[in-house]
């Protein structure tokens, strides 16, 4: 492994992913501890957290008390903040509260900004898009978050947008004036009531907090080491950021890897991190891929060759037919069968631990996910899925118990269908199957549930008298919780642990709909807590906004870092998986006629190159850059699986896609170069 | 060219593989192995291209005529690429017919169109319609001015005149103003080209037409819909208009192969010639003696000729491997006759004097042993019925196919309607056939049986939906448990399966069918489990399914239907339309948080009955490719590219196969129609008279229609009979066919008569000079 030599002022390291930079970034911390250096005093910034785990588990090796500040720039800003608050608020916008603002996180700014949206929707001005209403809302947000990321306002955000999109004729143009009229609403309602979200937070920090004497003075007694890792997925704020460190700190270090920039939705700006280079002391580039073999390195030059030829590569000498396959099914469904069985094959006779096994495609949807799952299950095979963003709606459990919500509070005057409740009770109540479920509640429910005992006998038979008992209890006890007025969390979390859990009930043993429900129940605690933190005398009202949000998809599942001490084969789309930063000796690259490898996936109400920092105003967005961009994506993508792969890479191609179109995809045609090479086929 | 022979070609086809650069025009005999020398060339292409710049996204584009044909070219190149090349089978080309080739150029850029980006295409059932609905309603208010063409006599009887009125006039001037619709957009006219235009009232058909093409266009409008031949216009315009998007075009396909080119309409060759002008690659292959597609179309087999005459190089293909000497030489007289002796000389020119040339000893693709070849032609003197001629062609089946079980064999019919029939005889008489009739629809099955399932889900209590699934899913996908061993002949199982639906249907008390409290109850009351004791364990293993399904009611629509879909689906590709339809209905479900499956049935219903349009896996569904000891029964039309090692040609009369003699009747004069006129040839004079203003006189048309399809129809014959490669067989019947009151007795076909004197050595056929 690399070592990184001793330096004095800054250092800026690049290379590939997999030529040791982290792993030698964090041998350098344990070092700098090792020598004296106080651990207090030394700062490492990383764009996400779960790139922070190197340095943790270095960390955690040596059992000291004390330890360095790992971070990302939000939260070190949103602590600060917090620190200066009462400074910030005095100074910044005066009139705003002295009381310590209320951070939101994604799910309550959604939450706010819903407010503002849903006139709009309801009035029409975005139908021409057909995009769920989440997701407009998602968007919005996200070029409020951008352009604060590039230290722009959102006037001009959308000034650039509307150039971006050129002059073809379209709704499109209003469309960016409505979202921005929007934002500025839900800002406007934000100072007012103290709340800051993400782009507002990161805005305040950097026009209000750095910079200033109290601020340096904190910061200067407390660090003097900076280390700033993955800086190519970082915005050009934190790229401010990183350089006001680099200025005013002892020693810092840069660390940047090559072909990055996969957040570049989330405002990732590689190019701009790139100018990071010339204000360090000094330079030092690695370019020996550590971890992977032989014919891998080798498979990285023959692919590099054909998409980077700017770049030296070593001559191909070993033969990569051996690390790489590829199978061509006709149809999609083919495809995930020809997948289960060469990982059956892979676990079964040659004892590869399933945990070494993942599967990339550039988008997983959910019908993708439950056919894989569904395979691999069959095969006896565990599997487990990292896919950010999955609405926790689409888990069953969770929709049983919107349901129950919206049994237990008559007084909304939703009305839900005969099948909805029929389908809840059947999961919920044990013996009460879905045709019995369906009978029971063609009598009792109308507005509200009535009881069994009301039932006529014959009724009663046919319903069995257990499952009618089960259901009795069930409804007094959500008729009697819902009349003491408590929080959401609480009635839900009693409703699991009184009753389904128990033993009748249909999530007594269900590890699933537990682990489900306990993402439910934390996520309506802390949104309770963020909104209410005082409480409120009736929690009705607010009981129904959870569930509108709940029901409406806005609350995702927990978004968890895949478990690398599970067991598993891991399922995820290539971008999360290359942002997670892992490494498995075994990838399947599923769908690799799609587009999706080198297409961003459509939002149309932001763009994230016209939003970044250095993209020139007024500027359209052809299609040559589209290619640009798109040919800069694939090549990253590309390499930066293959040098997270260390044994072999399987491609599963179709014919047809999953919609039935011919599949033409740029990282076809990389394969069949690849195999054009390898076979030296005719010139 | 001067590589060593590969074993696998013959020389002028190795000669054509090699090709390298510029116009090349390869005129090819039936048999001669055309579609199997492009594939070669075209994977040869491919491989070539794939060494150079990724980026480029070059590709080699093949244009060919029909849906089936696209899909058996891109089968055969892409077996050469994998099994040959070591490439992946579909990288690097594209394989598409005119429509969609024009499909994916205008999806491209829509909005240099000024169409929208989800721009709709209209499929033609749907187009179909509309025009219909418009025809009528324009004949309720300006019919008047057609009446003029139907016989005076006729509209002095009451009855006729409603019968005329009401059915024939409607349903020909339906046809006429379809034709006129696709005539005036094949030839880029619009509704306001004719508008300014003085002559418009002298020509009342022309004027009908016009009034229907600018309501359908309209209507199109309104719809934000295009229809097929709107594809191709605007295809063609975007790449006229928009230098940058045509430059993009050509570089992206540097070389562009064309099969079938006889049947290029003169906008396909447009577009193919725009496309390939920067760089002139352009192979065309084709044989215009099988032109079958030229009646009221700009398709002309001229073009091609005309493009063999300029190309840079031509290599005709003309050995032919396929069929033993006999067959060969029929055809060959054929042509013979015809250019040489066809009593009406315009029809001479139906052919190119082109023979078939046997293959040389050693060749790799050899013809059938001579006397391993046979010809029968049904005697001319003994004319036939109908029913006669299905039933001799049944009774010769019943005999010949017990012996032959490893040969294919195929019975070519002029129209659908006999194949129907046909089919009805063979399949009651239990021999193994299939057909080439219809296009049937699978995506419409699938839906369907989503349809059907998610019906009875929504209400589970419901024991007439879950009859339903049990008929229609259940036994109508093949999922029963029961073998037609075990009824041991004692019922026939279509009867078995009725009594038990009515027996699901009469069911009181669902719950205790699908999960009884006590097992032995729920059997004692499907009464006839007594009787058919095989039906409990079809009817436990149904129930499991029903059971999994209703369980999986709480999952997502998408999941929901994979797991039935799953359950019921076994072939590749209905799974993969399956699994299309719950991706299609998620992404409904995204956009409508609060549809229930009840919403979902009627979006399936929708997509069944044809409303939705859902293109994709089906037009990708493999071609075609004929069966050994199953009777493949297909139209003369759909049998084109395709060859058996027996055929029988059903029908050959001069009603069928006219040929513009005297007497012979044209399906397209109608009996109402006054003076023999065809009134679509008509319309489309009028149209021509209009455009450029030249003198349009009543009956030139008719005339010019009748030589143009004795001509086509003579092609069709030569198509029909170089089908086989061992054995043919030709029928005639007498077809009556009714006309004004009397009938007509068809005669055998003029041509038919030739070649049976041919056989029975009565005929020498003279060389042309």
């Amino acid at each position: 492994m690399p070592v990184i030599p001793e330096f004095n002022g800054s250092l800026f390291l690049e290379g590939p992913a997999g030529s040791g930079k982290t792993t030698a970034a964090a041998s350098h911390l344990l070092e700098l501890i090792d020598s004296g250096v106080n651990p207090e005093s030394i700062l490492v910034m990383v764009p996400q957290f779960n790139l922070a785990a190197p340095y943790s588990t270095a960390l955690a090796a040596l059992d000291i008390g004390i330890s360095p500040t790992i971070t990302t720039f939000s939260a070190f800003a949103r602590q600060l903040l917090r620190r200066f608050w009462p400074v910030i608020a005095a100074q910044a916008a005066p009139g705003l509260p002295v009381r310590e603002p209320v951070f939101l996180n994604l799910e309550t700014a959604q939450y706010y900004l819903k407010r503002f949206v849903d006139p709009y929707i309801q009035g029409g001005i975005f139908d021409s898009l057909r995009v769920p209403r989440p997701r407009l809302i998602a968007q919005i947000l996200d070029n409020m978050n951008k352009a604060a990321l590039s230290g722009v306002t959102l006037e001009e955000a959308e000034m650039r947008l509307v150039a971006a999109w050129g002059n073809r004729h379209s709704s499109r143009q209003q469309i960016y004036k409505v979202s921005t009229q929007i934002a500025q609403q839900y800002r406007a309602f934000c100072l007012q009531n103290n709340l800051l979200d993400f782009g507002l937070m990161v805005e305040l920090f950097s026009t209000h907090l750095l910079g200033t004497p109290v601020f340096e003075n904190y910061f200067y007694q407390r660090y003097e080491y900076f280390i700033a890792d993955n800086i190519e997925e970082m915005s050009a704020l934190e790229h401010d950021f990183v350089s006001w460190c680099e200025e005013n700190t002892r020693q810092s270090l840069l660390i940047y890897d090559h072909d990055g920039g996969y957040r570049a939705f989330l405002g990732a700006d590689p190019a701009n991190g790139y100018q990071l280079r010339n204000i360090c002391d000094a330079q030092l580039q690695w370019d020996q891929l550590a971890l992977v073999s032989g014919p891998i390195q080798s498979l990285v030059s023959e692919v590099s060759s054909i998409l980077a030829p700017e770049y030296e590569t070593d001559s191909v000498e070993v033969p990569t037919g051996e690390v790489i396959s590829f199978s061509t099914d006709t149809y999609y469904p083919q495809m995930v069968n020809t997948c289960v069985e060469q990982i059956k094959n892979l676990v079964r006779q040659e004892a590869v631990s399933p945990s070494q096994i993942a599967i990339m495609m550039p988008f997983l949807s959910d019908s993708l996910r439950f056919a894989l799952q569904s395979g691999l299950e069959t095969a006896n095979i565990q599997s487990q899925v990292y896919r950010p963003s999955r609405p926790l709606i689409t888990e069953p459990a969770v929709k049983a118990l919107m349901t129950i919500l919206v049994l237990a509070h008559p007084e909304w005057e939703i009305t839900i269908p005969v099948s909805d409740v029929a389908i809840a009770l059947s999961l919920l109540i044990d013996g009460l199957d879905p045709s019995r479920g369906h009978l029971l509640t063609s009598i009792v429910y109308r507005k509200h549930l009535t009881s069994f005992d009301e039932i006529n006998a014959k009724m009663q038979q046919r319903i069995t008298i257990e499952a009618g008992e089960r259901y009795e209890r069930l409804r007094l006890w959500i008729y009697d919780q819902a009349a003491q007025n408590v929080p959401p969390d609480h009635f839900l979390s009693r409703l699991f642990g009184e009753v389904l859990s128990q033993p009748g009930y249909g999530f007594h043993h269900n590890f699933d709909a537990a682990r489900s429900i306990d993402d439910l129940v934390r996520f309506a605690a802390r949104f309770r807590q963020t909104i209410y933190p005082d409480g409120l005398e009736v929690w009705a009202s607010f009981t129904r906004e959870l569930y509108e949000l709940v029901s409406g998809g806005l609350v995702p599942a927990h978004t968890f870092d895949a478990d690398e001490n599970i067991d598993a084969v891991l399922i995820a789309p290539a971008y999360t998986f290359l942002i997670a930063n892992r490494s498995v000796d075994y990838q399947f690259w599923l769908d690799a006629g799609n587009t999706g490898w080198e297409e961003r996936l459509e939002q149309p109400l932001t763009h994230p190159y016209a939003l970044q920092r250095n993209y020139e105003p007024g500027a359209a967005w052809t299609d040559d850059m589209e290619k640009s961009v798109q040919e800069t994506m694939l090549k990253n993508i590309v390499l930066g699986l293959l040098r997270r792969c260390h044994k072999k890479v399987f491609v599963g191609i179709t014919d047809i896609s999953e919609s039935g179109y011919e599949q033409r995809g740029m990282l076809l045609k990389l394969c069949q170069e690849i195999l054009s090479l390898q076979r030296g086929t005719e010139a | 060219m001067n590589r060593p022979l590969d074993p696998l070609f013959r020389q002028a086809q190795q000669d054509a593989i090699q090709y390298r650069s510029g116009t090349l025009a390869i005129s090819a005999v039936p048999g001669s192995g055309k579609t199997f020398t492009l594939a070669h060339l075209a994977a040869r292409l491919v491989s070539r291209l794939s060494k150079s710049d990724l980026m480029k996204e070059r590709e080699i584009l093949v244009v060919t005529f029909t849906n089936s044909a696209v899909n058996s070219l891109r089968r055969k190149i892409a077996g050469v690429l994998q099994r040959d090349r070591g490439l992946l089978p579909y990288v690097g080309y594209r394989v598409r017919t005119l429509h969609g080739l024009a499909h994916d150029i205008v999806r491209e850029r829509p909005t240099l169109l000024g169409l929208t980006e989800d721009f709709r295409i209209l499929d033609e059932p749907t187009s179909h319609q509309i025009i219909r609905e418009l025809t009528e309603s324009n004949l309720r208010q300006y019919g008047d001015s057609l009446k003029s063409f139907i016989y005076a006599d006729l509209l002095q009887d009451k009855q006729q005149t409603k019968k005329i009125l009401s059915y024939d006039l409607p349903e020909l001037t339906i046809q006429i103003c379809e034709r006129f619709i696709k005539y005036c957009k094949d030839n880029m006219m619009t509704p306001g080209d004719f508008y300014a235009n003085e002559n418009l009232e002298r020509f009342p058909l022309a004027q009908f037409g016009l009034r229907v093409y600018d309501d359908y266009q309209r209507s199109l409008a309104y719809r934000g819909a295009l229809d097929f031949d709107d594809l191709v216009r605007l295809a063609l315009v975007a790449i006229n208009e928009n230098e940058d998007f045509r430059t993009r075009l050509q570089k992206r396909w540097p070389y562009i192969l064309e099969d079938e080119a006889q049947d290029s309409s003169a906008l396909q060759e447009q577009m193919l010639r725009r496309l390939t002008e920067t760089h002139g690659n352009w192979v065309r292959v084709g044989d215009p003696n099988q032109a079958i597609n030229t009646t009221f179309t700009t398709a002309n087999p001229r073009y091609l000729r005309e493009f063999a005459q300029q190309a840079e190089n031509q290599i005709p293909l003309t050995q032919s491997g396929r069929s033993g000497r006999p067959i060969a030489d029929l055809a060959n007289v054929l042509v013979e006759w015809a250019v040489a002796e066809h009593p009406i000389h315009e029809v001479r020119e139906a052919f190119d004097y082109r023979l078939i040339e046997s293959t040389l000893p050693g060749d790799p693709q050899p013809n059938p042993l001579t006397e391993e070849t046979q010809v029968y032609i049904h005697p001319t003197n003994q004319p036939v019925t109908p029913d006669r001629e299905l039933t001799l062609t049944l009774e010769s089946l019943q005999r010949w196919l017990p012996e032959n079980g490893d040969k294919t064999v195929a019975v070519l019919v002029p129209e659908n309607h006999r194949g129907f029939k046909l089919m009805e005889l063979l399949q009651r008489a239990y021999l193994p056939c299939e057909e080439l009739l219809r296009s049937t629809s699978t995506t419409r099955e699938v839906a369907a049986a989503f349809q059907a399932t998610l019906k009875y889900l929504a209400a589970p209590l419901d024991a007439q939906a879950l009859a339903a699934v049990y008929c229609d899913v259940w036994w109508g996908w093949n999922l029963g448990q029961i073998k037609l061993v075990d009824l041991k002949g004692e019922v026939e199982l279509d009867s078995l399966i009725e009594q038990a639906t009515k027996s699901i249907a009469n069911y009181q008390q669902l719950e205790d069918f699908l999960w009884p409290a006590d097992e032995s109850a729920w059997i004692s009351r499907i009464k006839i489990i007594a009787d058919y004791p095989v039906l409990e364990a079809d009817l436990i293993a149904f129930r499991e399914h029903v059971r999994h399904w209703l369980q999986a009611m709480i999952l997502p629509i998408d999941q929901l239907m994979l797991t039935i879909g799953q359950d019921i689906f076994r072939d590749p590709a209905d799974l993969a339309l399956s699994h299309k339809m719950a991706v299609a209905l998620r992404a409904t479900q995204d956009l409508n948080p609060e549809w229930r499956v009840n919403e979902f049935v009627a979006e399936l219903q929708a997509i069944s009955s044809n409303e939705r349009r859902f293109i994709g896996i089906e037009d990708m569904a493999s071609g075609y490719e004929p069966r050994t000891g199953v009777i493949t029964v297909s139209t003369l039309h759909a049998a084109k590219g395709l060859e058996w090692d027996r055929v029988y040609l059903l029908g050959v009369n001069n009603y069928s196969f006219p040929s513009a003699e005297p007497g012979d009747i044209f399906i397209s004069e109608k009996w109402f129609v006054r003076d023999h006129l065809n009134l679509e040839a008509e319309t489309l004079a009028q149209v021509d008279a209009l455009r450029d203003d030249t003198v349009y006189r009543e009956g030139i048309a008719t005339g010019q229609a009748r030589l143009d399809y004795a001509s086509e129809r003579l092609r069709l014959l030569y198509v029909g009979i170089t089908r086989a490669r061992r054995e043919l067989v030709i029928l005639w019947n007498t077809g009556r066919y009714s006309y004004r009151g009397g009938s007509m007795v068809c005669q055998p076909a003029l041509p038919l008569t030739i070649l049976f004197e041919y056989v029975g050595g009565t005929r020498i056929v003279k060389r042309p000079s």
